[in-house]
């Protein structure tokens, strides 16, 4: 393989592997005006300026960046410490699960916020379910059967191409 | 003038105090030193690894007798593997860590003594990438390397956990210490650990996911996807109710950010994470 084409195979092999997609509409804020880049670095060129608290669609996220669209249409990259995620103006609307409230009940036989469970659905878990809870022994000796061997860790990390790495812990500042 | 006073009239009253073991004991009593030397014992009690397992046992037995286990083996394993590769990097690596998805549709995840870490299944719906999954079990990780849990529960509950898993010979005694540890647990489950103890955890967390080869910003991600959520949702009641809010918890590791950017073209696996957890859709 030439040096020419080894170059744009690997930007794309390093785009797929690196970009979660599938942000289903995302709504998000822009915390400060924010420059929007055309890529994923602070030296990468400005395309337009975003206003404080304006309103953004999130696409994708590579890193510490979420590439998002402005009313505008205009698509860019912003560093993640000048957005939230949610709509603003609505105070967070979605469901927990990211799920319509019908989708939901199909799925669970449980609708959100109501508390309540049939007997089929996937029960929730809170303060009084562990006040109530009855220590389950049998299921604790279970983990052991989904333990992972050393080995069996490493070679899924490896199969992945996971390097590890060795980093100090971050220190609190004061 | 007052300290050499005062040490006069001790060693006057010494013999006198010594004459009558009673009254010796009578003045401890008043001043409640007793008392005071037994908890702080407990609170610093040092407790082995055997006992911190035992003690994790017991922890996980109230959280799986509130919320079963998910039952799909491979599942299961992905987030064993996934896990123990983490913990592999951190300062206690050869704890016999176990890992436990817990069917439930509240988003949460939880840590118990002596390596062993659990994520629900409303979380794992949630989430996007192994670099995501990767920085919630680091912080979950990292509740046990620090033993936020068995501090927490040694202090609130006075617990002297060193002394109470020395197997009493009586069942009926051992009976009655292991349920005292499960309350224990019920509590600090229910009531949650210290904030600084979450943050703390938050800060190692993003490290050792990246320790690890993956992406840091899975934690952070996270933490904006909760933040985006309906705070009403009952689903969210005990993460929200145990935890600082996602925001405060993004607002403390944005300081960091600049330190995470080298690591952050690392590992995200998007696609991996969603082949692994198709059973959840």
């Amino acid at each position: 393989m030439t040096r020419r084409t080894r170059l744009p195979l690997l930007l794309l092999l390093s785009a797929l592997l690196c970009t979660t997609p599938a942000f289903a509409q995302q709504l998000a804020t822009v915390l400060q005006a924010s420059p929007l880049y055309d890529e994923p670095f602070t030296d990468a060129r400005q395309t337009a300026e975003l206003a404080a608290r304006s309103s953004v669609t999130v696409l994708s996220r590579r890193g510490g960046w979420y590439q998002v669209r402005d009313p505008q249409g205009q698509q860019g990259w912003l560093h993640m410490s000048r957005i939230r995620l949610g709509d603003a103006s609505e105070g967070g609307a979605v469901d927990a699960s990211g799920l319509s409230q019908a989708q939901r009940l199909l799925q669970s036989g449980r609708a959100a916020g109501s508390g309540t469970t049939v007997a089929t659905g996937i029960r929730g878990l809170d303060a009084d379910d562990l006040g109530k809870s009855r220590p389950d022994h049998s299921a604790v000796e279970r983990l052991a059967h989904y333990q992972a061997s050393s080995d069996a860790a490493r070679r899924f990390a490896d199969a992945a191409r996971l390097q590890r790495r060795s980093i100090s812990y971050l220190r609190e500042d004061k | 003038m007052m300290k050499r006073a005062t040490l006069y009239s001790a060693v006057l009253l010494l013999p006198t105090l010594l004459l009558s073991g009673c009254v010796l004991e009578e003045s401890l009593r008043k001043v409640d030193l007793g008392e005071t030397l037994r908890v702080g014992q407990q609170a610093f009690g040092e407790v082995d690894q055997k006992q911190e397992l035992e003690i994790g046992k017991e922890a996980s037995a109230v959280l799986l007798g509130a919320a079963p286990l998910h039952g799909d083996t491979k599942l299961q394993s992905y987030v064993n593997r996934v896990g123990l590769w983490i913990a592999q990097q951190s300062e206690r690596p050869d704890l016999p860590w176990k890992f436990g998805v817990i069917e439930t549709s509240s988003i949460n995840a939880f840590a118990a003594p002596g390596g062993h870490v659990f994520i629900t299944s409303g979380l794992l719906r949630l989430m996007q990438s192994e670099a995501e999954l990767a920085g919630v079990l680091g912080h979950e990780i990292a509740h046990v390397i620090q033993k936020h849990h068995l501090k927490a529960v040694q202090q609130s509950a006075r617990l002297d956990l060193a002394s109470m898993v020395v197997a009493s010979q009586l069942d009926e005694d051992r009976q009655r210490q292991l349920e005292r540890i499960s309350n224990g647990f019920r509590d600090l489950y229910s009531r949650g650990l210290e904030r600084d103890d979450e943050y703390e955890a938050d800060r190692m967390g993003v490290i050792l996911a990246a320790r690890a080869g993956y992406d840091p910003y899975g934690l952070p991600a996270v933490l904006q996807t909760l933040g985006a959520l309906n705070p009403a949702d009952s689903d969210l009641a005990l993460l929200f109710g145990t935890h600082p809010s996602p925001a405060q918890r993004l607002s403390r590791l944005e300081r960091h950010y600049p330190q995470l950017d080298r690591y952050a073209g690392q590992a995200m696996l998007a696609e991996r994470y969603r082949q692994q957890t198709r059973m959840l859709n």
